[in-house]
């Protein structure tokens, strides 16, 4: 009886399983008849929704640290200017611009027809108010922009810098440099979540660290954005974001492993876009460590580094071995001027360690010097392709004798502003704005704030001043390669690669894919067929 | 029933020599290395298996088989030291609170309580969180959230054994409690701790390769298990040896311990030499 029973239930159970499979494959069918339907009538201009999925999900206040890169990555606001592929600059809020006499004033005449979210129009006054709130709240955006005062004058803006300031227009291209409407931050909605921009995209529901859906914006300048709506996905875990790719989940991924390169490249249901960027994959060198501190040392740790094959192995091909901070095809990122840069000679570095005193005196297999046995700590964080780099930085050094040990953090920079380390491997966008100004100032600055290893050299810090104040461009560039060189000469600074970063979308997506500039994803031509 | 009792008997005989040849490869391992496992290579990185790299290479170009063999000494004995470790500690709380009763007992088993309260894995990887990465913190997680079952299992024996004749009679001869304790209660209640120690051995082995694949296990480049599987399933679809045989060590692992595990427990637990039970037992089986 109780046998019975018991069959008669799992009977039961499996049944109601099978129906509930049925259910859904119903579902199913409903909507595929739906959507052929609307193909049969002729409306393949049907707006889609579009699925986008990021390793990186960002909070949207342009004025708080880089969350700016969400609000322009997303479609939900946009900068007065744009760098075109080239890093050139190009007017984009903005219709013509002007420079006075003494190269303190730039006068910006603004374009009429731009509205806010809100339905606000944007004027002079509107953008005032955006650039004083965000200086106010904004230390990198200050120190860039060194804006004195700001006056507007119906649709003209003229912002006066404390100095002449050659990368103002360079500053209002990075993202923080996002037009909001800055009236609209009155307390009742958090801007990190629900900023009011100019972009074709307006934040519907945001969920931290989860999702973002986000509407088209109808009053937009450039016209009716392309898809119904856009959803913007969080994934962190870079193996979640490809499979999710892979089985249709998403119709665009940011921030895939460089690993998946050739899985998606081979796939005729994917489309892979790549392009170099200003990204420098770098290893700042703690100077205040023992034997960080020493020249010598620092030049064996160099000769022990294999760019190439990291290029080219841990990143698949995505990476350009470099010896400056900046890519090739700028000016100043010309690797035959940094002739003080060592190549891959390992067998060099173990002959120049013992010229030094760095001998293995107690026999186990790794080198010491006055008693104090050599040991480092290499650092890194989660970005793709710096596991790898500092893994490998690792087993080179320890097959030249030098004892390291490995060490993935959540949030680097705490680790770095306390010091400790001596090695850190950092991924580091060298030209954001389209100028070597702002990455050479802030990493090799005494005292500034990414300059993490404690480098200090008053030609240096005098040649970063000069910089700033020089509006010829060649004049940046030599300035540029200069400064370089130095900073080089002593093997302060490591430069490893350059990346060519990817975004994979599936066949048919159209107006999004890989830009030089990292930081330019969604548009208003952004859709799915 | 003889029988039945005689191959249980010769099953774990052959268990427990498979073990010892299972311990003494993996002390052994070291010696069997065709490469050296650290050694990064990138020339030869990802490379599928060959005559000088039998289960191929890793992103790094270091030896997968060699990889293997290195970590098999850190996750079995750590594995090992982890379940001593708790059956220990545990053991101490268990009998502490049975012996002594009331409030000893009171406060103890509240305590216990609290730890079952949580799932077992999702404590020790806050523990673990809390603690920083590293092997010996792994195992400090691993033990401080291992313990409370042995103490139930200990407080239990030591409740209907303490009641028995010749406790009172060795308290009557005045022996100390300490002795009491150590020879009376310990050994008799040990039995069914070192059943439940040996079937966990293989959950051990998997935990510990699951906190080490969450990257909170030993530090790179030290060659575990659980890390090798999550530094390869990034590239599982194109260079499956990567994850393949490092899962298989660690399956093969926990399968030996198991099923060892089970025929300790089918030799040791008195519950087997009880032939009433035993008879019931059978007779519900289909």
């Amino acid at each position: 009886m109780k046998r019975t029973l018991t069959l008669l239930f799992l009977l039961l159970l499996t049944l109601s399983l099978l129906a509930s499979c049925r259910t859904t494959e119903k579902l199913e069918s409903a909507n595929d008849t739906a959507v052929s339907g609307s193909q049969i009538n002729g409306t393949s201009t049907e707006r889609q929704d579009f699925i986008f999925g990021v390793y990186n999900f960002s909070k949207l206040d342009p004025a708080d640290n880089y969350n700016g890169w969400g609000t322009i990555r997303y479609g939900i606001g946009e900068t007065l200017f744009n760098l075109d592929e080239h890093l050139e600059i190009v007017p984009v809020l903005v219709t013509d611009h002007a420079l006075s006499g003494d190269k303190k004033t730039w006068t910006l005449q603004l374009r009429d027809d731009v509205k806010f979210h809100n339905g606000q129009g944007m004027d002079g006054l509107a953008v005032k108010a955006s650039l004083e709130r965000l200086v106010a709240r904004h230390e990198r955006a200050a120190a860039d922009l060194k804006i004195a005062s700001i006056t507007a004058d119906g649709f003209s803006v003229a912002i006066t810098t404390t100095e002449p300031n050659p990368t103002l227009l360079n500053s209002l291209c990075d993202p923080y440099a996002c037009i909001i409407d800055a009236t609209a931050d009155d307390g009742s909605v958090d801007f990190n979540q629900y900023p009011v921009g100019t972009g074709p995209y307006i934040v519907q529901t945001y969920k931290e660290d989860v999702s973002a859906t986000l509407e088209p914006f109808a009053d937009y300048w450039g016209g009716m954005p392309a898809s119904k709506s856009v959803i913007v996905k969080s994934i962190s875990d870079v193996d979640t974001l490809a499979l999710a790719m892979q089985n249709g989940e998403i119709d665009a991924a940011y921030g895939l492993s460089y690993d998946t390169l050739d899985l998606f490249s081979q796939d005729d249901r994917f489309k892979v876009s790549q392009a170099p960027t200003t990204r420098v994959y770098m290893l700042y060198f703690n100077l205040e460590r023992d034997f960080m501190a020493d020249e010598n040392f620092r030049r064996a740790v160099c000769m022990a580094v294999d760019k190439e094959s990291y290029g080219s192995v841990l990143l698949n091909g995505a990476g350009t071995a470099t010896k400056s901070a900046f890519p090739a095809a700028l000016s100043y990122g010309d690797d035959s001027n940094m002739t003080a840069v060592p190549d891959y000679d390992p067998e060099g570095a173990r002959i120049l360690l013992a010229e030094n005193g760095y001998t293995d005196t107690d026999g186990d297999g790794f080198l010491d010097k006055d008693g104090k046995k050599v040991s480092l700590d290499i650092v890194t964080y989660g970005r793709t392709g710096l596991p790898q780099s500092a893994q490998a930085l690792q087993s080179a050094l320890q097959d030249i004798g030098i004892a390291a040990s490995y060490e993935q953090f959540e949030s680097i920079d705490t680790v770095l502003k306390a010091g400790d380390f001596d090695i850190c491997a950092y991924a580091y966008v060298t030209t954001p704005t389209g100028d070597p100004l702002s990455y050479l100032s802030f990493t090799t600055g005494t005292g500034k704030g990414a300059n993490y290893g404690k480098y200090s050299n008053p030609q240096v810090d005098a040649l970063l001043h000069e910089l700033s104040l020089e509006f010829d461009r060649e004049k940046r560039a030599n300035l540029a390669t200069e400064i370089q060189q130095i900073v080089t000469s002593d093997c302060s600074y490591s430069y490893l690669f350059h990346l060519n970063m990817f975004m994979v979308t599936k066949k048919g997506v159209t107006g999004i894919e890989q830009s030089p500039v990292d930081y330019y994803q969604i548009t208003a031509r952004t859709a799915r067929e | 029933m003889k029988r039945s009792a005689r191959s249980a008997r010769i099953r774990y005989q052959i268990l427990l020599a498979l073990t010892i040849l299972f311990l003494g490869m993996s002390i052994l391992a070291p010696l069997l290395m065709p490469n050296d496992p650290n050694h990064a290579a990138l020339a030869d990185a990802k490379q599928a298996p060959s005559a000088e790299y039998p289960w191929g290479t890793d992103w790094l170009g270091r030896c997968v088989f060699s990889r293997v063999l290195a970590g098999a000494p850190l996750s079995v004995f750590a594995a090992l030291a982890i379940v001593g470790l708790t059956l220990m500690a545990g053991s101490v709380v268990g009998i502490a609170s049975g012996y002594f009763g009331g409030r000893v007992d009171a406060f103890l088993m509240r305590i216990v309580d609290i730890f079952l309260a949580f799932p077992g894995m999702v404590l020790a990887l806050a523990v673990a969180g809390m603690l920083g990465k590293g092997l010996n913190n792994a195992v400090i997680a691993l033990v401080a959230t291992g313990w409370p079952p042995y103490a139930r299992i200990m407080r239990s024996q030591v409740l209907t054994l303490k009641e028995e004749n010749y406790i009172y009679a060795a308290k009557l001869n005045g022996q100390t409690t300490v002795s009491i304790l150590l020879l009376h209660i310990l050994p008799n209640a040990l039995r069914l701790v070192i059943v439940t120690a040996s079937l966990s051995i293989g959950g051990t082995v998997l935990s510990l390769a699951g906190l080490s694949f969450l990257g909170l296990g030993p530090q790179p480049p030290v060659a575990e298990w659980g890390s090798m599987l999550a530094d390869g399933r990034g590239l599982m679809q194109q260079h499956p040896w990567m994850v393949f045989y490092p899962g298989l060590a660690i399956l093969l692992t926990s399968i030996l311990f198991n099923l060892l595990g089970d025929s300790v427990r089918d030799v040791l637990d008195p519950h087997d030499s009880h032939h009433l039970f035993q008879k019931t037992q059978r007779k519900r089986k289909p």
